[in-house]
C-alpha cells in the first residue's frame, strides 16, 4: 500500500536511527514504523472503536429484531420476520408514528422559522453581537431534565405562571390544564422542543450568513436593492448548505428524541402525544419484549436514513 | 427510593446477580410475574403457622402461590381521605359524608374563588392519576373496591369492566367534568403532588396513601387542621367488608434466588415479619404494621395517629396481584385518563381497556 | 435648534426581537433561581412571591444532603471527563489522519463513521443491555463511558477534521523542512494550532455526556447514577417540595453557565465547525 501527503513528498531530513543502546534502537524502529504508517496508526484506534460500540450493537439489534425474547417470560425463540409483521399489524405503532411526525414537523417548522429570524437579526449591524449570542445559546445547554422541569413548573394549573399572566391579561377566566388534552399538550411539546433546539439552527445559519462576501452587501446597496430584496434574493440562497444541514439536524434529532417527550409530557395526556421513542423504550425496558423493540428501532433507523439521503438528493438534484 | 426501581429489577434478574439479597416491595406489583420467572425463593420454612394467624387473612393470598408464601408483610398501605376540619365546618358539616353523593355535595359547596377574581383558588376534592408510577393504578383501585368491585374474577377473567368498575371510572371523570370540583390536572399528579395541593390549601379533601399522614399532618400551615378518615362508599348502606373492601397495598420482603445468602436473608425477612418488628414499624417509624397483634398495644395507639382508622380500613381491605403489571398498569393509565380528559366516555374507555389488554395478551 | 435624529424603525425592531426572544427563552431560568430561594410556603403563594425574604440558600444545602447528590455529581464528572479524554485522544490523530492523508479506504472510513450519527440512541437500549449484561457491566460507570463514546467519538472527530481542513498544507509541510516527521509534525504544529478546536470538543463532549439522559436511565440502578437521573428521581416520585427541586435544577446548570461565560468563543466555533463542516 502506497503512502503519500496530500501534495508533497514527505522530505525527512532528519535521520532517527543513529542511536547506539539496545533499547534506544527499538524505541527507533517503533518511531520509524509509526510515523511511516501514521495514516493507519492515528486512525484505525478510532475506527476499531467506532466498530465495537456502534457497529457491534447495531448489528446485534438487527439480529435480535428477528427474536421473540420476553424476559418476563423467560422466551427467546427464532420468529423470522414475525416481528415485522405484528408491527405493521400493530395500530398503535402508526398511530405513534403518526404523533412522531406531527411532533417533529411541528419542532421544525417553529424552530426553523424562528431560527432564521433570530439568524437574520443577529446578522444585521448590532451592537453586542456576543452577549446576544450567548444568551440565545443557553437553553441548548441546560439538561433535558431541567429544561422539562422548569417548563413543567410554569405551565403548572394551579401554581404556573402562565396561567397567573393570562388571567390577569384577561385571555382566561380560569386556570387551565394545558396538559390535559391532546391539542395543546402537543402544541407545548413542540413549543419545548423547539426552545431546545433553536439555539444551534439559529447559530449554524448565522455562520452561513458570515460566510457570504462584505463586497455583496456592498454591490447590493449601490444597486439601490432592499433589505427585503436583499435577504430574499442573495442572503437565503447562498447559505443553502447550513439550511439544509439545520434542517437535517432538526429534523433528525427530534424524531429520535426521547427525553423531552419523556420527561415533559410522559406520552400523555391518555396517550396522545407518546411518540415513537418513547414506545420503543416502554416495549423494551418496561413490558421486557426486547425481540419487538429492536424490530421497532430498526424500522425507526431505515426511516432516518431515507429520511436524511432524501433531504440531500433533493437539495442535490437543484444545486 | 425512586418510583422507577421495581421496573429495573427484572432486567436486573438476567444477570442473575446477587445485588439486592432481600427486596422490599409491594406484591401487587410483581407477585405473580416474578414467582412464574422463578426469581424467588419460598419462605415457608421460616414462616411458623403462628405468625400467619396474626396477619389480616385477606392478605395471605396475595402472598403465596400454589400454596407457598413469597412474601413477608410487615406493613398495610390502607388508602386513606386527608381533610380539612375547619373548611368542612365553615360547610356545615361535622363528619365526613357517608356515600359519593353526599362526597360531591360537600366538595361543591368547598370548590369556591375565595378572592374574587373568577378563578377558582380552592378546589373541593383531589386525587391523583398521573400516568406514571403506579398512581392511576392504585386511585382507580380505591374507587372500584368502595364501589364494590374487585379487578379479577376467581378464573382470571377480568372482573373491573363490571358496572361497579364503570361507577368508579364514571365518578373519577364526573369529578372533573361534570361537578367541576376536581382540579383537571390530577391526570399528571402523583401523591406527592396532591400533598402539596392539601399543604397550600389548594384541595380541601383527598385521597391518598396513608405514608402520606406523617408529611400531611406536619405540614405548615394547614397541618394541624387535617383529619383522616376511610375512603367513603358508593352507597352509605354498604357495609366494609361486606359489601366493599378497601384499597390497601402493603409492603413485603422476598428473596431472591441468586442471593449468596439465602438462608440469612429469609431470616432477615421472617424477622420483619414478627410482632417486635411490626411494633418498632408502628411506634417508633409510624407506619401501618401488618401484624394485627401489635394494634393491641396501647403504647402503639397512642403513637399512631389515627390508629382506629387505620386499623379499620387494614381489616377490611383488600390485596389483588396482576399478572403482566407493567402491561396492565400502562394500559389502565392510559385508558382511565382517557377517561378522565374527556377523549372517550367512561364506557368506550372501558371496552378499549379490555380489548386491549386481551390483544396484548395480559390476561 | 436641535438636530432631529432619525429614528431607524427597522433597527428598533430587530432589537425589540432579540431582546423579546431572549427574555421569553431565559424566563424559566430566572424563574427558577427565584424559587430555589424561597420558603415552603412562599412557594405556593398565589399570586406569585417575586423577591423571596430573605433569600433561603438552605434549601440548596437541604438536597444536597437528603439524597446522595455529592455521589450523583462525582459519578457526572467523572463520566464526562473520562470520556472527553478518551474522545479527544482518539479523536484528534483520526481527525488529522482523515484530513491530512490520502490512503485507500480513506473516505469509506471516514463516511462510515460520519454515517453513526445516523442511528438513534434508543436503538441501543436493548444491545446495550444485553452486552453489559453479559459482562455484568449493567451499573457500573465504565458502561455509561462506553455508551457514551457512541455518540461522542464520530462527533468530535467530525469537529477537528474540520479544523484541520481549515489550517493550510503550507504549515505541514514547513514543519517538514524544519525537520519534524508526521507525529511531530501533528504534535508540536497542528496541534498547537488547532487549540481552540480541541478546546471546543472537550467542551461540547463535556456538556453531552454531563447532559446526557436516556442511557444513564437505562444502564444505571443505584451506584451509578448519574446527575440528570438523580434528578429525575427527585421529580419523579412527587415526594419532594418545588423550592428544593429548583435548588437541584440550578445545581446541575452549573457547568453550562460556566462554560458560557469563560469559553463562550471557543464553545461558538467548536459548534460552528462541527456544524457546518462537515
Amino acid at each position: 500500500m502506497k503512502v503519500y501527503p496530500l501534495r508533497n513528498r514527505v522530505i525527512r531530513i532528519k535521520n532517527y536511527s543513529d542511536g547506539s543502546t539496545g533499547m534506544k534502537k527499538t524505541f527507533t524502529r517503533i518511531f520509524n514504523f509509526v510515523d511511516s504508517k501514521f495514516c493507519y496508526i492515528s486512525t484505525l484506534p478510532a475506527l476499531i472503536v467506532i466498530v465495537l460500540v456502534v457497529g457491534f450493537p447495531t448489528v446485534l439489534n438487527f439480529y435480535m429484531s428477528f427474536f421473540v425474547k420476553n424476559l418476563m417470560r423467560q422466551a427467546t425463540y427464532f420468529n423470522g420476520v414475525g416481528n415485522y409483521v405484528s408491527l405493521v399489524q400493530d395500530p398503535v405503532f402508526w398511530s405513534y408514528l403518526a404523533h412522531t411526525g406531527i411532533y417533529t414537523g411541528g419542532s421544525v417548522a417553529i424552530g426553523f422559522t424562528l431560527a432564521l429570524c433570530l439568524a437574520l437579526a443577529l446578522n444585521s449591524e448590532i451592537r453586542f453581537r456576543p452577549f446576544f449570542i450567548v444568551a440565545i445559546l443557553l437553553p441548548w445547554m441546560t439538561p433535558a431534565v431541567s429544561g422539562c422541569i422548569m417548563w413543567r413548573w410554569i405551565i403548572h394549573d394551579i401554581y404556573g405562571l402562565l396561567n397567573f399572566f393570562l388571567i390577569k391579561l384577561g385571555i382566561l377566566h380560569q386556570n387551565f390544564f394545558w396538559l390535559g388534552n391532546s391539542f395543546t399538550a402537543t402544541l407545548l411539546l413542540i413549543l419545548v422542543d423547539a426552545w431546545y433546539r433553536i439555539p444551534l439552527s439559529a447559530l449554524i445559519l448565522f455562520a452561513g450568513m458570515q460566510r457570504i462576501p462584505l463586497e455583496l452587501y456592498d454591490a447590493a446597496k449601490v444597486d439601490g436593492a432592499g433589505r427585503w430584496y436583499f435577504t430574499k434574493n442573495i442572503t437565503i440562497p447562498l447559505i443553502k448548505p447550513e439550511i439544509l444541514i439545520a434542517l437535517v439536524i432538526q429534523s433528525m434529532f427530534t424524531f429520535r428524541e426521547f427525553g423531552i417527550p419523556f420527561l415533559f409530557t410522559g406520552g400523555g395526556p391518555g396517550d396522545s402525544t407518546e411518540t415513537l421513542a418513547l414506545y420503543i423504550y416502554k416495549v423494551g425496558n418496561l413490558f421486557l419484549r426486547e425481540g419487538y423493540a429492536a424490530s421497532l428501532s430498526v424500522v425507526m433507523f431505515i426511516i432516518i436514513t431515507i429520511f436524511v439521503v432524501g433531504y440531500f438528493k433533493a437539495i442535490g438534484e437543484k444545486s | 427510593m425512586g418510583q422507577r426501581n421495581e421496573k429495573f429489577i427484572p432486567v436486573e434478574y438476567r444477570n442473575y446477580t446477587s445485588t439486592y439479597d432481600v427486596l422490599d416491595f409491594p406484591p401487587i406489583w410483581c407477585m405473580p410475574d416474578w414467582v412464574d420467572a422463578g426469581w424467588l425463593v419460598p419462605l415457608n420454612d421460616v414462616v411458623p403457622p403462628r405468625m400467619m394467624n396474626q396477619w389480616f387473612p385477606y392478605m395471605v393470598p396475595s402472598t403465596m402461590k400454589d400454596g407457598k408464601i413469597y412474601f413477608i408483610r410487615h406493613q398495610v398501605e390502607p388508602r386513606v381521605i386527608y381533610y380539612r376540619k375547619d373548611l368542612i365546618g365553615n360547610a356545615g358539616y361535622k363528619e365526613m359524608p357517608k356515600d359519593w353523593t353526599g362526597l360531591v355535595n360537600l366538595a361543591k359547596k368547598l370548590t369556591m374563588d375565595k378572592n374574587g377574581d373568577g378563578n377558582i383558588d380552592q378546589w373541593g376534592y383531589g386525587y391523583s392519576a398521573s400516568p406514571t408510577g403506579e398512581t392511576v393504578h392504585e386511585t382507580f383501585g380505591s374507587f372500584l373496591y368502595v364501589a364494590g368491585g374487585k379487578f379479577w374474577n376467581e378464573d382470571g377473567s377480568p372482573a373491573f369492566n363490571g358496572p361497579e368498575g364503570l361507577a368508579a371510572l364514571k365518578f373519577m371523570s364526573d369529578l372533573v367534568n361534570k361537578y367541576k370540583v376536581t382540579p383537571p390536572g390530577v391526570i399528571s399528579y402523583r401523591e406527592g403532588n396532591l400533598t402539596d395541593l392539601l399543604d397550600s390549601g389548594a384541595v380541601a379533601i383527598g385521597e391518598g396513601d396513608c405514608s402520606l399522614m406523617l408529611r400531611i399532618l406536619s405540614s405548615k400551615p394547614y397541618g394541624s387542621k387535617i383529619g383522616v378518615t376511610a375512603p367513603i362508599p358508593r352507597y352509605a348502606n354498604m357495609k366494609p367488608g361486606k359489601d366493599f373492601r378497601y384499597f390497601s397495598k402493603g409492603i413485603g420482603y422476598c428473596v431472591n434466588r441468586y442471593s449468596k445468602h439465602v438462608e440469612a436473608a429469609k431470616r432477615l425477612a421472617a424477622w420483619v415479619g414478627g410482632y417486635e418488628a411490626n411494633w418498632f414499624e408502628g411506634a417508633v417509624e409510624l407506619n401501618t404494621p401488618a401484624n394485627k397483634a401489635v394494634y393491641e398495644s396501647p403504647y402503639l395507639k397512642s403513637r399512631l395517629p389515627f390508629a382506629d382508622i387505620l386499623l379499620k380500613t387494614a381489616e377490611n381491605g383488600r390485596v389483588e396481584t396482576h399478572k403482566n403489571m407493567s402491561l396492565f398498569e400502562d394500559i389502565l393509565a392510559k385508558g382511565v385518563i382517557s377517561a378522565i380528559h374527556q377523549d372517550r366516555t367512561p364506557e368506550k374507555a372501558m371496552d378499549w381497556m379490555v380489548t386491549e389488554m386481551k390483544r396484548q395478551k395480559v390476561f | 435648534m436641535k438636530k432631529i435624529k432619525k429614528i431607524n424603525w427597522i433597527r428598533v425592531g430587530i432589537y425589540a426581537f432579540l431582546i423579546l426572544f431572549i427574555i421569553i427563552s431565559l424566563f424559566p431560568l430566572f424563574w427558577m433561581l427565584d424559587t430555589s430561594f424561597k420558603s415552603d410556603e412562599e412557594v405556593f403563594k398565589m399570586p406569585p412571591v417575586w423577591f423571596p425574604s430573605p433569600v433561603r440558600l438552605e434549601n440548596y444545602r437541604i438536597f444536597l444532603l437528603q439524597r446522595p447528590f455529592v455521589k450523583y455529581t462525582l459519578n457526572s464528572l467523572i463520566v464526562a471527563l473520562s470520556v472527553s479524554a478518551l474522545c479527544i485522544g482518539l479523536g484528534a490523530p483520526a481527525a488529522y489522519g482523515f484530513s491530512r492523508f490520502r490512503f485507500r479506504g480513506n473516505r469509506l472510513m471516514f463516511g462510515a463513521i460520519l454515517s453513526s450519527r445516523l442511528v438513534p440512541p434508543i436503538s441501543f437500549i436493548v444491545p446495550f443491555t444485553m452486552i453489559f449484561s453479559w459482562f455484568k457491566m449493567i451499573d457500573t460507570l465504565q458502561a455509561l463511558i462506553i455508551a457514551y463514546i457512541f455518540f461522542n467519538l464520530p462527533f468530535v472527530i467530525w469537529i477537528l477534521s474540520g479544523f484541520f481542513k481549515s489550517i493550510p498544507q503550507e504549515l505541514d509541510d514547513a514543519a517538514r523542512i524544519d525537520g519534524c516527521n508526521n507525529i511531530t509534525a501533528f504534535w508540536k504544529v497542528i496541534l498547537p494550532i488547532a487549540r481552540p478546536g480541541v478546546i471546543a470538543g472537550t467542551i461540547l463532549t463535556f456538556l453531552m455526556c454531563w447532559n446526557e439522559f436516556l442511557f444513564a436511565l437505562v444502564l444505571t440502578r443505584l451506584n451509578a447514577k448519574t446527575l440528570p437521573i438523580g434528578l429525575y428521581d427527585f421529580f419523579a416520585d412527587g415526594f419532594i417540595r418545588a423550592n428544593w427541586l429548583a435548588a437541584a435544577t440550578i445545581y446541575t446548570l452549573i457547568p453550562a453557565i460556566v462554560f458560557v461565560l469563560f469559553f463562550q468563543k471557543h464553545l461558538i466555533k467548536g459548534i460552528l465547525a462541527g456544524a457546518v463542516k462537515a
